[in-house]
């Protein structure tokens, strides 16, 4: 069954890559309308600021997902805290045989949550606060070891190219709709529809791409997890907690639920992850 | 004449190929299983270190305890100077001398309320840890070795290359030997 997955997985990444190749797509497109509709200075400014925007997602993707999210890099004065999350992380980096320990960063939210990203030989893990608070040591590992195990098979670093771009789509939708939205030049009207179709498309897709390669990894991290930890019940326990705390604020953008354990925001069409009762139902089944 | 020949050539590149490839994950997974295998070597250097920091540390508030603290850093120095077994059974055997200790400080306020004591009891506990990951994932990808070794293809190979099964760590046969060692 496992080996099954993993087949079906490579499928979807597949599926993935094409779907970012239209991410990309649709970028070049956008800027071409923009200079199509607006007048050619704004048409160089857009064009400017997607070139900007794909070089910082070229070179520091990393650091790009931790500001969108808002996350921080778990800092030394935070002592206890630190010292039990390092040493969980490094246990699972040990047991999952990883060549480096991924940063570890954390978002102030009362919310049990974590991601996962990683960019070459780069990786970083988040969690929440709240996780820090309402788990015990054995249920944290738990959903360390998860979010290692998307590192270990390279599910997060298209992941979060897939997010940075979708991002970039939707931000650049953003962009045109600010600043032309009080604009009294000709077709700002115009304009107007093209930021806006730019920022539902951009969320679209990052949705889309999404259900297309989430679901099964999921699945397998969490097979993984318990594999690593060798703790069923600790892990169970943590998706009861995830699914307790699921009410309280995680302010992420809706682009980014992919990249979480459980994703933030609720509302989405497209199910990223497989409903949390269905992922307690199959890792209770485990041997 | 000449598809016979394709199809040798064919043939041989083929098997050359699935050669190449079975070797390769031979020797990555041999190559895992050694940095495993140093990794558990790691963890125990590392748990010996902070031994005497924590003797120190007890010492100081919980004078009662001086015999266990003896046999604590005893079984430290089996630890840095003994040989592969003893050293596992002294490590499995630090293990419970620790987690009585542990026990017994609930009888020491002050010391339960250290903030360094606090430190370095999380420290030990995760080097514990540690030390059993790093077994446990030495011993999976001796697992798959080891499979590999035996199934069909793969153990055509393996026999021409005599390469032979690694052995499993077995966590703790030698510590039941020893279990009766109260304190």
């Amino acid at each position: 069954m496992v080996k099954e997955l993993f087949t079906e997985i490579r499928e979807n990444k597949r599926k993935a890559y094409i779907i970012l190749g239209a991410i990309m797509g649709i970028f070049l497109f956008f800027n071409y309308i923009v200079w199509r509709v607006a007048d050619g200075d704004i048409g160089v400014l857009f064009s400017g600021i997607t070139l900007l925007y794909m070089a910082i997602t070229y070179t520091k993707p990393m650091e790009m997902a931790t500001y969108f999210v808002g996350a921080k890099k778990v800092s030394d004065e935070d002592s206890l805290v630190s010292q039990k999350l390092n040493n969980i992380l490094e246990e699972m980096v040990i047991a999952g045989m990883l060549a480096k320990k991924p940063d570890l960063y954390i978002i102030e939210s009362g919310q049990v949550n974590a991601f996962a990203i990683s960019h070459g030989k780069k990786a970083a893990i988040g969690v929440t606060r709240g996780l820090v608070e309402k788990l015990n040591r054995e249920e944290i590992k738990g959903v360390i070891a998860h979010e290692v195990s998307h590192i270990m098979h390279g599910d997060s670093d298209l992941k979060l190219t897939a997010f940075v771009f979708a991002a970039g789509v939707y931000t650049l939708g953003w962009l045109i709709v600010r600043t032309r939205g009080g604009g009294r030049r000709k077709n700002s009207g115009g304009l107007i529809l093209v930021g806006l179709a730019a920022m539902t498309i951009g969320y679209l897709l990052a949705l889309l791409m999404s259900a297309f390669m989430s679901r099964k990894q999921e699945t397998a991290a969490d097979v993984e997890a318990v594999r690593l930890t060798r703790d069923r019940d600790a892990f169970i326990s943590a998706l009861k907690k995830v699914r307790d705390s699921s009410k309280e604020k995680l302010d992420v953008p809706g682009t980014a639920a992919s990249l979480f354990f459980s994703p933030p925001s609720i509302k989405s069409l497209f199910a990223t992850h497989p409903p949390i009762e269905e992922r307690i139902k199959l890792v209770e089944e485990l041997a | 004449m000449a598809d016979a020949l394709y199809i040798i050539v064919g043939g041989v590149g083929v098997v050359l190929v699935w050669g190449i490839a079975t070797y390769n994950k031979f020797i990555s997974l041999r190559e895992r299983s050694k940095n495993a295998w140093s990794q558990i070597d790691v963890q125990l250097k590392r748990r010996a270190d902070l031994i005497p920091n924590l003797v120190n540390t007890v010492k100081g508030y919980a004078q009662h305890e001086k015999s266990t603290l003896e046999r604590i850093a005893q079984l430290r120095s089996k630890i840095v100077e003994g040989e592969p077994g003893e050293r596992m059974a002294a490590n499995n055997l630090l293990s419970r001398t620790l987690k009585s200790l542990f026990a017994v400080v609930e009888n020491y306020p002050e010391l339960k309320a250290n903030k360094n004591f606090l430190a370095l009891q999380e420290e030990l506990a995760s080097t514990e840890n540690r030390v059993a990951y790093a077994r446990q994932a030495y011993n999976d990808v001796t697992y798959l070795y080891n499979t590999m070794l035996k199934s069909f293809p793969s153990n055509v190979l393996g026999n021409l290359l005599n390469l032979d099964p690694l052995p499993y760590i077995e966590a703790n046969k030698k510590e039941k030997e020893v279990v009766n060692v109260e304190l």
